[in-house]
């Protein structure tokens, strides 16, 4: 059976939420604020963490966890066993996972050919995020004069740590990315003659 | 205090509590099997908040900033939780942790389905753009990552979670695979009650 779907699935998502912020309980709240406030006032962190096992489980299994923790640990120590059995949970993975870099990815020649496409090109106009570059060069996958990206993070709209360089109306740059988006971190930069000949080059190969 | 900071003004901890206590809390119901995990983790995002308060940021960006605390408190839970179930099924051998199960029919249940298809980095964005919804500069807060990084790595995400969501959807629904909530969670979402009566 085929199920009909209608409108953007990101707005299912949103109605997907799993939690009712306005029905939660501020009692809850209060205690938590009483929790917090009580550990961070508390003197030392062997305070905090009796206090929060004690809470989590009775001691005697506390203890007998401990006991099977040791035996286990042993255990592996001399098979060496890695298998996961049916039921355990997967790798640790509680909100991202491996979200850590600060860019999409590491910039240098190889990943730069992975790009869709690379140029060297002059800013024609600036609005928002969008950024429409007029194209001296095109090393790679364009084929018209003028181009319009999303240069998220590069445009003075937002206040940014890390990433590209502060494109300008009027300057030239070198630019890659994929998607319509103009990449950071050394995928966009100040337009370099011997920056733009290496591009030229690993881009030819 | 935990980094040198003098000691806030209870008065003004308090008002930083009452403005992103909510918030917060909803954003670690989302990512638990259990409301008593939750709890624990909000606790501890504003312990830290208290002890570190001088270096919490104030206005629009305090509460991405509680996000990202709460993120990390919630990877070191899991990880410790992780250690803890996979140590006892080893020498048990049974199945203690819970199963994951999605039980929701229509389009909602298509999304969860589909988002729990999607690396887990790419499920943590679209939450936080659907259900905390964030926008791209405080979603790097967040996580840690350029703007430029997220609006890439969104636009990534959302393209594949749209195929997924079509061909769940031409597939006739979800199965309830791939998922931690449990289905209380996601059919009747995350009810007051639930949370008051603190099931352990």
């Amino acid at each position: 059976m085929t199920k009909r779907t209608e409108g953007d699935p990101l707005d299912q998502l949103s109605r997907a939420d799993p939690v009712d912020a306005h029905g939660l309980d501020l009692a809850v709240l209060a205690r938590i604020r009483q929790r917090s406030r009580g550990a961070a006032t508390s003197q030392t962190e062997g305070t905090q963490v009796a206090w929060k096992d004690a809470r989590r489980r009775p001691p005697a299994l506390a203890v007998s966890i401990g006991a099977v923790a040791v035996a286990v640990v042993a255990l592996l120590v001399l098979n060496g066993s890695d298998r996961r059995l049916p039921g355990a949970l997967p790798e640790p993975d509680p909100s991202g996972g491996p979200v850590t870099a600060l860019c999409v990815e590491t910039y240098d020649l190889d990943t730069l050919r992975d790009r869709d496409f690379a140029f060297d090109g002059t800013v024609q106009a600036l609005a928002g995020d969008s950024v429409t570059f007029m194209v001296n060069e095109s090393y790679r996958g364009l084929d018209s004069a003028s181009v319009t990206l999303s240069a998220v993070g590069m445009t003075g709209t937002i206040i940014t740590s890390a990433g590209g360089p502060s494109i300008s109306q009027g300057q030239r740059y070198l630019i890659a990315g994929d998607d319509g988006f103009a990449w950071a971190c050394g995928f966009s930069q100040p337009y370099r003659p011997e920056i733009a000949a290496r591009w030229a080059q690993a881009l030819a190969e | 205090m935990g980094d040198g900071s003098p000691r806030p003004d209870p008065f003004d901890f308090d008002e930083v509590f009452a403005q992103h206590a909510r918030a917060v809390f909803a954003y670690a119901l989302r990512r638990c099997p259990q409301a008593a995990d939750a709890e624990d983790a909000v606790a501890e995002t504003f312990t830290i908040a208290w002890r570190r308060f001088g270096q919490v940021p104030r206005g629009e960006a305090t509460r991405p900033w509680l996000y990202g605390v709460c993120r990390r408190v919630l990877s070191n839970q899991r990880r410790g939780e992780v250690r803890r179930w996979r140590l006892l099924d080893r020498l048990a051998r049974r199945e203690q942790v819970p199963r994951p199960l999605v039980t929701e029919d229509g389009p909602a249940g298509l999304a969860i389905e589909a988002l729990g298809r999607l690396r887990g980095d790419e499920q943590e964005l679209l939450r936080l753009l659907a259900w905390e919804r964030l926008p791209h500069a405080e979603i790097a807060t967040v996580l840690g990552i350029s703007v430029n990084a997220v609006a890439i790595r969104i636009h990534r995400a959302r393209a594949r979670f749209e195929v997924e969501f079509h061909r769940e959807s031409q597939a006739g629904g979800p199965k309830g695979l791939g998922h931690h909530w449990t289905s209380t969670q996601v059919k009747g979402r995350v009810a007051a009650d639930r949370v008051r009566e603190r099931p352990r």
